[in-house]
């Protein structure tokens, strides 16, 4: 298993370099050398045991036919950047989110962030997922400075499905499933 | 707001209005003006970034070593103004490389700025306000942000936050030409 550099958001911005994934904590520290991308790095850190769970454990992973009248797809990011969030909800007549699904390209902290996500929202109205903070998602998983913006991008991606699914509402005009056209 | 209103007899001249309008607050139009982003060369970008990176870099480093940190962290303590993401620095120090610049002060938290070339703007990720992305206006000369309507300039923010991490006011030269 290769070791993933738990600040690999710095060097993705630098090459586009493939992302092989680990799960074990970054427990060396870095090499101080200026010749190296990682020389900014002065701190060893691994990932939180948080992070390391929903690596492993990821809930909620796939998505929805977007096909599907009562699903929100929420696609944020960008490969260049090192992350991509695909969230799908599927919402029920009373407005709930009833079941999620995320897939996410990206560091540890990005798919933790997402899988949280997902955890977090179900059950909620459109309106409470709405107001979820990328702040809650970054104290929860204790994301490091570096890796805040993914907690950002989640919450993106959640604002990005609802606003999906309500577009779609709103140009089938809202219609109940099996409404039957006369 | 005052009004002056002058009638003239209506036998000469038709009645004249003038009015003359007088308010203490800026009008729309004095306002801060969105700010847009501008599609930069890779040059320019880099150009650009790099420049206020390194002014930043400079900038810092010779606060923090004038600085007396010990009492900065007191007062940190004292004040509550503990980092409330990302948790707390091991020391107080400014580093910058391959276009990540890490600002560690202490008990404040770690402030991590960097270029994100791909999307030609400078990631924030600050201890205080959390993580922003920065487009650049090359009209205003200014890297800002603009979260669901919600704009503030790299410097504005740098400054305010700075300012009470060091317990004296902070001017980030950016560019050297910032409005």
């Amino acid at each position: 298993m290769v070791f993933r550099n738990a600040l690999t958001s710095i060097a993705r911005s630098a090459t586009a370099s493939s992302r092989i994934a680990v799960a074990r904590p970054l427990a060396t520290s870095f090499a101080r050398s200026p010749a190296t991308p990682f020389a900014a790095l002065t701190q060893t850190r691994a990932y939180h045991e948080k992070v390391i769970d929903h690596y492993e454990n990821p809930r909620n992973v796939g998505s929805f036919l977007k096909t599907d009248k009562n699903v929100g797809i929420g696609l944020v990011g960008a490969p260049a950047c090192g992350d991509v969030m695909k969230l799908s909800i599927k919402v029920n007549e009373e407005g709930i989110i009833e079941d999620v699904r995320f897939k996410t390209f990206g560091c540890g902290s990005a798919i933790a962030s997402s899988s949280y996500m997902t955890e977090r929202v179900k059950g909620m109205t459109l309106e409470e997922a709405g107001k979820i903070k990328n702040t809650e998602i970054a104290q929860e998983l204790c994301l490091p400075p570096v890796k805040l913006h993914c907690s950002m991008l989640a919450e993106d991606a959640i604002k990005s499905a609802i606003k999906n699914y309500k577009s779609k509402r709103e140009a089938t005009g809202n219609r109940a499933p099996g409404h039957i056209e006369v | 707001m005052g009004a002056t209103t002058t009638k003239t007899s209506p036998t000469s001249s038709p009645i004249k209005l003038t009015i003359s309008s007088f308010s203490t607050s800026p009008t729309i139009s004095e306002q801060s003006p969105p700010y847009t982003s501008s599609k930069l060369s890779g040059n320019e970008y880099h150009k650009l970034s790099n420049l206020a990176l390194d002014n930043l870099t400079e900038y810092l480093e010779g606060i923090i070593e004038e600085v007396d940190v010990e009492r900065l962290e007191q007062l940190a303590k004292e004040s509550n103004q503990v980092a409330k993401r990302g948790g707390p620095a091991s020391e107080w120090d400014c580093e910058y490389s391959s276009g990540v610049l890490n600002l560690r002060l202490g008990s404040h938290g770690t402030y991590v700025i960097n270029k994100q070339p791909p999307n030609q703007q400078i990631w924030l990720s600050s201890p205080k306000s959390g993580p922003k992305r920065f487009d650049y206006d090359r009209e205003h000369k200014v890297w800002f942000s603009n979260k669901e309507g919600e704009v503030v300039s790299l410097k504005e923010l740098l400054d305010s936050e700075l300012s009470v991490a060091f317990d004296s006011p902070v001017d980030v030269p950016l560019s050297g030409e910032e409005c």
